[in-house]
């Protein structure tokens, strides 16, 4: 009788173990090949915005180092010319197709990735888009949540800073400063 | 002038093309779009990027996890790239009867090549 209540004990700190195991983050790395990316440009004149929702990551948990890619041509507007301007006046989509960020966490050691929580992260590293490479540094959110792990962060981007010539008859419906919003649900790599 | 004016507002208003009425530029499978691209990336894009493009393929996996764009994953020759075709929320239902294995062929608009493989947006399913 002892001999089945320890078993029955020792199977109930297995259970507990393995499922604690499967939902907490094992530190390791993270990947979204699905992520979302908005630009919002603010004018008195009108409002621009596009999404993309195909932007793909890898985030490694250990040693904090974030890579994203952002295909240009994945936005979508709502009106056709907000598209060819974007593509072929502004970002020049067929020749640089890709935006890319390289950067890592500053704070890896404020975020406990096995603990369910939203944790405050200051990321910083090199944006690039079109022909210009800058360094950038964002706050943001993760949140960990049943062994999900969501990133987040707002930032602002002046055209100007990275080769995008706005030209002066549309100067007034373009945004000096576009916000930026990253939105990333990643999942861990097998 | 004041079909000036109508003409101009007609064209500031015009939502996006659509691809799914819009005629199929290139026939390709996913393993040879994705082979020329491994190839040759720039070359590639002059060839490929923003055309409309038939795309045929094995599903690998149904991707959900962006409820703004369902997303089938259809095989390359290299393990772990795929062809990633997002579709818009409405197809849903299409995508998800959908299974891996499912022999297919995908209408939609070439986004390029990223660290996990092709991307294709505004896709629909085609015969």
């Amino acid at each position: 009788m002892k001999k089945i209540k320890i078993q029955i004990a020792l199977l109930v700190v297995l259970i507990t173990l393995t499922s604690a195991f499967t939902l907490s983050l094992a530190p390791g790395k993270m990947f979204t090949k699905n992520g979302k990316v908005s630009f919002f440009s603010h004018t008195d004149m009108e409002d621009i915005k596009g999404d993309n929702n195909k932007v793909s990551s890898i985030l490694d948990l250990k040693t904090g180092k974030i890579a994203i890619e952002i295909l240009v041509k994945s936005f979508v507007f709502k009106k056709a010319l907000m598209e060819e301007h974007f593509n072929e006046n502004y970002m020049e989509s067929s020749k640089f197709s890709k935006a890319k960020f390289d950067g890592k966490i500053d704070n890896l050691e404020d975020i406990n990735f096995t603990k369910d929580g939203t944790y405050k992260t200051q990321v910083s590293g090199n944006l690039t888009i079109k022909d210009k490479t800058n360094a950038v540094k964002t706050i943001g959110t993760f949140t960990v949540k049943g062994g999900k792990l969501n990133g987040k962060a707002k930032f602002n981007v002046a055209p100007a800073d990275y080769n995008i010539i706005i030209p002066s008859v549309v100067k007034e419906k373009i945004a000096k400063q576009i916000e930026i919003t990253v939105d990333l649900d990643y999942e861990a790599m097998k | 002038m004041i079909l000036g004016l109508a003409v101009g507002y007609y064209l500031w208003n015009k939502p996006p093309r659509n691809i799914a009425t819009a005629p199929v530029q290139v026939y390709i499978s996913a393993i040879e779009l994705y082979k020329a691209y491994a190839a040759n990336e720039e070359a590639s894009n002059a060839k490929y990027l923003a055309k409309v493009i038939a795309v045929e393929g094995t599903v690998v996996e149904l991707q959900l996890e962006n409820e703004e764009e369902p997303t089938v994953a259809l095989a390359t020759d290299v393990a772990d790239i795929t062809v990633r075709c997002g579709f818009k929320k409405e197809l849903l239902l299409e995508v998800k009867a959908l299974k891996p294995g499912d022999k297919i062929k995908i209408k939609g608009k070439c986004d390029g090549l990223d660290m996990f493989g092709m991307v294709f947006t505004q896709c629909t399913l085609t015969k």
